[in-house]
């Protein structure tokens, strides 16, 4: 397993929302790391004639019939919402540009 | 322009809305315009312990749409989650299908200036829909509503097969008449049932490039089209200042008519797909398949052929008429009801033509189509002038009048019967020496005459009434 920089941690990082500051990047840096390589047992392993799996079991996926209900749900949706107004959800301004 | 010494690439990424009553993975109803927020769940607000289901509807739909686009299925397919923060996606992830998709290899058959092409699919998926952002203009917040989120998506990716942007517009046209055929979507872009993110690129050499520009989310045909009319341009003219373009990603800005870069975020582009644990792999069963495939709907294609043998009418005409489904099904109901010539040429030349200038959705025609039938075949009877029968027709159409009541408020309002009964006096002198000579059945021709001469908009016991009444004063 090759070792990660810490531009690769403050990305990753990054991707999941998750700040560190430096002394916490130091600490941390070799204990991702360590269990990066202890995953990375999994690819000394000889796979070569083990058909891909994404599932423990075989049983298909039960669907669901297209019904629908009207909950309306509007006020327990926003109940706990930190910032509200009347039935929306409001948050920091985002825009994609 | 030099476009003839540069090679244009174009694909598409189109989101297609199924035509489901439940969302993709609960049961709350897909709606539109509906109270922010109430068509919410647990499964669908993301909250912390809630499993999806999935609707078997959206999986045939997914079928269906494949079907039509000649696809092979993966009689097992799988789901994925793509990862990204965004505050339309409440559980931080959306259920896609990644590496094995529910279809893949289709073909969509276009023609432009009578040339026939294959525009090739790789993939057809199933995937759930984000929720809905309204900015702020004044404020720094933005408001949130998730009747959206969990609504179920079929995403259909092209190659980038597609070598101009007239190729590009028969390309989506055509896939929107095949999906509404297969009643897999309703396609309307206003509703944001049909949406497309656009790749572009144009090259010298032929080869396929390294760049691409990807314009996202656009949801109009005219969009489409001058976005990647302006989006061609630019990337001609930055090849011939020896300009190194890139992958970037464009939004269309509408009022300007011009893409604009959206800020690269090369980070969001890593999605880390995994398979998503809470969904054991979709498996499709062959007799699903096949009981699909039977009750596959005719096509635009040989509905058309079908419309030239059956009612006679040009291949023009019934190529136009079968390119809608539900028109084609209405002309259909009046062709069997009248004579198909004259339903045509009025669907082709004044149905279609309301429609388009009052934005109208051929639904519209379908409401009157039983009263169209009379109108033509009172124009053809010569009971409506031309002039009249376009008239009734809008009325008819764009302001939802009758036409009993157009009928009605004509024959009392507009006719001068006075006028009408001197002129036939003035012309028939031998029936009024008749009428004078004692022979009063005479009047029955006079009162004929009347009609004749208003159309047939005129009320015959009045009619009968006003010449007895002339006559009696000669
Ligand atoms: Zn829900």
């Amino acid at each position: 397993m090759k070792n990660l920089t810490p531009d690769e941690i403050h990305h990753i990082a990054n991707l999941a929302r998750l700040r560190f500051d430096q002394n916490k990047l130091t600490k941390f840096s070799p204990e991702f790391q360590k269990i990066l390589n202890y995953i990375a047992k999994l690819q000394e392993l000889n796979v070569d004639k083990v058909e891909p799996y994404v599932w423990p079991l075989e049983d298909p996926l039960k669907l669901r019939e297209d019904v629908s209900q009207k909950l309306n749900y509007a006020a327990d949706a926003v109940k706990n919402a930190p910032v509200k107004e009347g039935d929306y959800f409001i948050v920091p301004r985002v825009i994609n540009e | 322009m030099h476009n003839t010494r540069y090679t244009i690439h174009i694909g598409f990424e189109t989101h297609l809305q199924l035509k489901t009553d439940s969302k993709m993975f609960c049961h709350c109803k897909v709606t539109f315009l509906e109270r922010p927020n109430s068509m919410t769940c647990p499964v669908c607000l993301g909250m912390p312990g809630s499993l999806p289901a999935l609707n078997r509807k959206a999986v045939e739909l997914g079928v269906k749409a494949a079907l039509l686009l000649g696809a092979r299925i993966n009689l097992r397919s799988k789901f994925d989650r793509k990862n990204y923060f965004y505050p339309d996606l409440p559980k931080n992830y959306q259920i896609t299908q990644y590496d094995i998709p529910l279809a893949t290899e289709g073909i969509v058959e276009i023609k432009t200036n009578d040339v026939v092409k294959k525009v090739f699919i790789q993939r057809i998926h199933l995937e759930e829909d984000a929720g809905k952002l309204m900015h702020s203009e004044t404020q720094n917040k933005s408001f949130v509503d998730l009747n959206r989120a969990g609504v179920p998506l079929a995403e259909i990716v092209t190659a980038p097969d597609i070598s101009s942007a007239d190729e590009a517009m028969e390309y989506l046209k055509r896939l929107k008449v095949l999906m509404r055929y297969g009643d897999v979507s309703n396609c309307d872009m206003e509703k944001g049932e049909f949406r497309c993110d656009v790749n572009v690129s144009v090259s010298k050499d032929g080869k396929l490039p390294e760049h691409k520009s990807e314009i996202k989310n656009m949801n109009s045909f005219r969009f489409i089209k001058q976005a990647l009319a302006y989006e061609i341009s630019r990337q001609i003219k930055a090849i011939e200042s020896g300009e190194v373009l890139t992958k970037k990603t464009f939004g269309f800005d509408v009022e300007k008519g011009a893409t604009f870069e959206m800020r690269s975020k090369e980070e969001a582009m890593d999605y880390r797909y995994f398979p998503e644990p809470d969904l054991s792999p979709l498996i499709v069963e062959t007799e699903v398949i096949d009981k699909i495939r039977q009750n596959l709907p005719e096509l635009p294609d040989s509905r058309a052929l079908r419309f030239v043998s059956e009612y006679g009418i040009s291949k023009y005409q019934s190529e136009i008429i079968a390119d809608d489904v539900v028109l084609s099904e209405d002309f259909e109901y009046c062709a069997k009801r009248y004579n198909p010539i004259n339903i045509a040429n009025w669907v082709i030349n004044d149905v279609l033509r309301l429609l388009e200038e009052f934005k109208l959705d051929t639904s519209s025609f379908s409401k009157i189509r039983d009263k169209f039938v009379e109108l033509v075949r009172m124009f053809n009877d010569k009971k409506l002038t031309n002039t009249v029968a376009k008239e009734f027709l809008q009325k008819m159409l764009v302001n939802g009048e009758t036409l009993d009541s157009l009928l009605k408020s004509v024959s009392s309002e507009s006719i001068d019967l006075d006028k009408i009964a001197n002129e036939v006096i003035n012309e028939n002198p031998k029936a009024i020496a008749d009428y004078k000579g004692g022979k009063t059945s005479s009047i029955k021709f006079l009162t004929g005459q009347v009609m004749k001469k208003a159309k047939g908009m005129a009320d015959p016991n009045k009619a009968n009434e006003i010449l007895e009444k002339i006559l009696k004063g000669l």
